[in-house]
């Protein structure tokens, strides 16, 4: 249970540090860019925890 | 011709020709913290460009050269290990002058564009050419090393 709850903070931490870093780096901010910026965060959130994870248990 | 473009022919021709020059010649050790060095002041002119042609996509490609630049490095770092073993690079004067450099460039162009996220944007590019080219100068010390010392970057750079 406190491994799921860790896993679901990591994942939100990750998705919105990297959500964020999208909002400051484009352009103009509108719905569409929020969408976009969302999904891609989400596709970058998957693969960051796999790196972390693969470092930390190497 | 305003003072953004001045101040970019002037970075470009008093700081990126010598170190092409540096790139080009003499041993493999000052090549490589050309190399370092020459990233880090196309990045800044690429800055100091955007500002004078008022072109906010050129800070883009500088994003792109401030995370790639400092990546070559590192790649030019693991495989020249054997020669910077031979003869690592010594001193630190490039990366000092990298970290003075950076905010004489970046809070000029910051008060430019005025607060906003076009500003947080510059600071996080100030701050990753910083980052970026110390760890790469760190990496590059420590290339040729097999001991345990120059741990982290130099672990990456030998893969």
């Amino acid at each position: 249970m406190r491994d799921t709850a860790a896993a679901v903070v990591e994942f939100a931490g990750w998705w919105l540090a990297l959500g964020a870093l999208w909002l400051l780096l484009i352009g103009s901010v509108d719905g569409l860019e929020l969408l976009v910026g969302a999904g891609v965060g989400l596709l970058g959130t998957v693969a960051a925890r796999a790196a972390r994870r693969a470092v930390d248990e190497r | 011709m305003n003072g953004w473009l001045a101040a970019a022919a002037a970075l470009l021709a008093c700081g990126v020709g010598p170190t092409l020059w540096g790139v080009a010649t003499g041993p493999v050790r000052r090549r490589v913290v050309a190399q370092n060095t020459a990233t880090l002041l196309v990045c800044l002119a690429t800055l100091l460009l955007a500002q004078g042609y008022d072109r906010s996509s050129y800070v883009d490609v500088a994003l792109v050269l401030a995370v790639l630049g400092p990546a070559g490095t590192l790649v030019y770092a693991r495989l020249l290990a054997e020669d910077l073993k031979a003869a690592p690079p010594t001193g630190r004067a490039g990366t000092w002058a990298a970290v003075a450099l950076t905010p004489l460039v970046v809070v000029p162009l910051c008060v430019a564009a005025g607060p906003g996220r076009a500003a947080l944007k510059l600071l996080a590019i100030g701050a990753l050419l910083v980052a970026g080219n110390m760890v790469a100068a760190r990496a590059l010390r420590g290339a040729g090393r097999t001991d345990c010392e120059g741990a982290g970057p130099a672990e990456a750079a030998r893969g």
